[in-house]
């Protein structure tokens, strides 16, 4: 068939094609650590074969020399004369006799000990030399990559493996993330007992607030992480603590937080505890006096007041020994058992619960998922943008998750601007043989005034559809980016301090 | 340089190098056109990656022709066949924006913002016609190779190019 002939829309498209950037700089690293991942893995499935190939030669061979050999232990001692068993016949007659003149000295103990002890003994040595040999012919065929140290590095973990306590490993709870929120102040800290293992929490803001362990007596909170099994005190006001896996738990009374399993546990002698483990993965169990509660992926609220312990789901749901309780509703527990699901009303504790910071770019460093690199500048934290394409925009790295009671707030400036449009890109499935179904929502508004650095917020969730004023973003939908457009003057420019999302608890009524 | 099919002779008897030379040549074709496919970075980097990977364990898969179309093609069925395997997988799709004012000040910056919508307006087409009007566009491979990258015939890469053609047309008109 002849090639189409030239159409000059094809050099619009080559241009755009190859003006797009190519293999990142350290693609050829990542390729070059998986050819020798590769390698490593490779060597190590030939060794293994070739090990089990020696292995079974040597039971072969132990079991021929065995074989062999059995007459010495079990010397028939009815040579010829008597028929006996059909193993007896079996035996060819021609072998016994010469292996008599040996047997006498063997025929005392044989009986009690069969072969085991006696037989590894003489084939030993057989396999051993073996294996030195195999591997040998194996280097001609292996590349050069295989040098790479990481890979082998899982090896001298097989030999211990029983050694993590039942307790659990950290690296399941342990996020340096977390840690970002405490701000320590500069207090001086003199942990008491330095602990070890998962840290599971970190205080936001530092209130008053006593911390013990086991065995320990209470002392002020000076900062420190806290461990599993740590006890927290509140003082006057309540407490809020980011959770190891990004949620946000707040609380006043007393609680003790432990690891169960993968399961962080809050154990709660009083009071109230409020938790958001949304999009944390992380399943969080709640035990007062008798009774346990469970909640995934939701947010909750527990009470305990005089032995009766309610819990209300806020939103998703939770569990209250074993039995459900939807959004808007819920349970109690007492000495009579556990109550019918009820229209939550609400309570004051609710009142100030915190923010929970679900995303917070500042722009003293690049964002982890990078700027859009179209000439924007990072200038002392501030991202500056006075050019075309006229806006600034970053990646979210990793995606950011709607949830409930998403805001979005900026802390901007702009000079010679007067308007200003938000644009919030999802994450769309790639549908074969569809039209991909992908969302840009987007918000646009004016400066209040040019020149001085303002703050604006936006509940995500009213930040309409480009393409369908109706359509809103839905709890579990993915944020790939944040875009902020600026149009103005020839001399517009936008500078963006801070764009932060926050997640914040509606009042329940 | 050597031919492909050297490189790929060499790398099949354990030469490193002819490996280094295979990646410093495609990779940058391998990850656009990927990307192209995929709409999403990491996918189309892990995409790419499996291509030469793919090519590494088995040099002699690739027997002959373009050893670029050859890792196009890998390249191109590994990211569907992720995208079809793993629904949690997800694609980052840019839609077309409206481009903000035009800015007269700054062309060059216009120019690559022009390019970008183009890229993102291609982004939203049918994978086929997107993948066969890159290939043969802004890759230079002919038809035949197209048609062997996308697995079907030269007619449907045609008419691919064309309506592709058509709506780039349509939508940049005012492309001189």
């Amino acid at each position: 068939m002849s090639e189409l002939p030239h159409d000059p829309i094809d050099e619009l498209l080559h241009r755009a094609h190859n003006a797009a950037d190519g293999a990142p700089p350290e693609f050829m690293g990542r390729l070059r650590a998986r050819f020798a991942a590769e390698a490593v893995a490779r060597k190590r499935a030939r060794m293994v074969y070739i090990q089990s190939a020696v292995a079974a030669a040597a039971v072969i061979i132990l079991a021929l020399v065995i074989g062999l050999n059995v007459e010495w232990f079990f010397p028939h001692p009815e040579p010829v004369g008597q028929p006996g068993t059909a193993e007896a016949s079996d035996t060819p007659a021609g072998n016994t006799p010469a292996l008599e003149p040996r047997a006498p000295d063997m025929r005392p103990e044989p009986q009690p000990k069969p072969e085991g002890n006696t037989a590894p003994e003489p084939d030993q040595p057989e396999p051993g030399p073996a294996q030195p040999d195999d591997p040998k012919p194996e280097p001609k065929k292996p590349d050069d990559v295989v040098d790479q140290p990481t890979p082998e590095k899982p090896e001298p973990k097989d030999p211990q493996p029983v050694q993590p306590e039942p307790k659990q490993p950290d690296d399941t709870v342990e996020k340096p993330e977390p840690v970002k929120p405490t701000e320590p102040d500069g207090t001086e800290v003199k942990p008491p007992q330095p602990k070890t293992g998962a840290v599971l929490a970190s205080v936001i803001a530092e209130p008053k607030l006593r911390i013990r362990y086991e065995g320990e007596a209470w002392h002020d909170y000076a900062g420190e992480e806290l461990h599993d099994g740590v006890r927290l005190s509140a003082g006057r006001d309540a407490v809020s603590l980011t959770l190891a896996d990004g949620g946000l738990a707040y609380f006043d009374g007393e609680v003790r937080l432990s690891l169960d399993g993968e399961v962080l546990c809050f154990s709660i002698s009083t009071d109230n505890l409020y938790i958001d483990n949304l999009d944390t993965a992380r399943e969080v169990k709640v035990v007062a006096e008798r009774f346990s509660a469970g909640m995934s992926d939701a947010v909750a609220a527990f009470f305990l007041e005089r032995s009766e312990f309610e819990v209300a789901a806020l939103v998703g749901s939770a569990s209250l020994g074993g039995e459900t309780i939807e959004a808007g509703n819920s349970r109690r527990a007492s000495s009579r058992g556990i109550g019918n699901e009820k229209a939550f009303k609400g309570d004051r504790f609710l009142k100030d619960v915190p923010e929970r910071i679900l995303l917070r770019e500042d722009f003293d460093q690049p964002p982890p998922g990078g700027m859009y690199g179209d000439g924007e500048r990072l200038e002392d934290g501030v991202a500056v943008m006075d050019k075309a394409p006229r806006y600034i925009a970053f990646r979210y790295n990793p995606t950011l998750t709607v949830l409930p009671g998403m805001v979005v707030r900026i802390r901007y400036r702009t000079t010679d601007v007067n308007k200003l449009e938000l644009e919030l890109f999802t994450l769309a499935e790639l549908k074969l043989l569809k039209k991909n179904k992908e969302t840009l929502y987007k918000r646009v508004f004016s400066p209040a005034r040019n020149g001085e650095w303002q703050e604006i917020e936006f509940r995500v969730d009213k930040i309409a559809d480009n393409d369908d004023p109706n359509h809103f973003p839905s709890h579990g939908e993915l944020f790939r980016n944040f875009k902020l457009h600026f149009s103005g003057g020839d001399k517009a420019k936008l500078e963006i301090d801070t764009v932060e999302f926050v997640r914040v608890q509606d009042p329940v009524r | 340089m050597p031919d492909d099919l050297e490189l790929t002779t060499r790398l099949a008897r354990g030469d490193q190098a002819a490996l280094d030379v295979i990646v410093h040549a495609h990779q940058d074709a391998v990850v656009r056109f990927a990307r192209s496919v995929t709409r999403d970075e990491n996918s189309a980097l892990d995409a790419a990656q499996e291509a030469f990977i793919r090519l590494w364990r088995n040099p002699k898969s690739f027997t002959g022709g373009s050893l670029r179309a050859w890792l196009f093609t890998v390249a191109r069925n590994v990211a569907l066949n992720e995208f079809r395997g793993n629904r949690r997988r997800t694609a980052r799709i840019e839609r077309v924006v409206e481009p903000p004012t035009p800015p007269t000040a700054d062309q060059r910056a216009a120019d690559a913002e022009r390019l970008q919508n183009v890229r993102d307006f291609i982004a939203g087409m049918p994978e086929q016609e997107r993948s066969a009007l890159t290939l043969y566009a802004a890759e230079g491979l002919t038809q035949a190779e197209v048609a062997t990258v996308l697995g079907t015939s030269e007619g449907a890469v045609k008419q691919a190019i064309l309506s592709a053609r058509k709506k780039l047309r349509e939508r940049f008109e005012d492309f001189s």
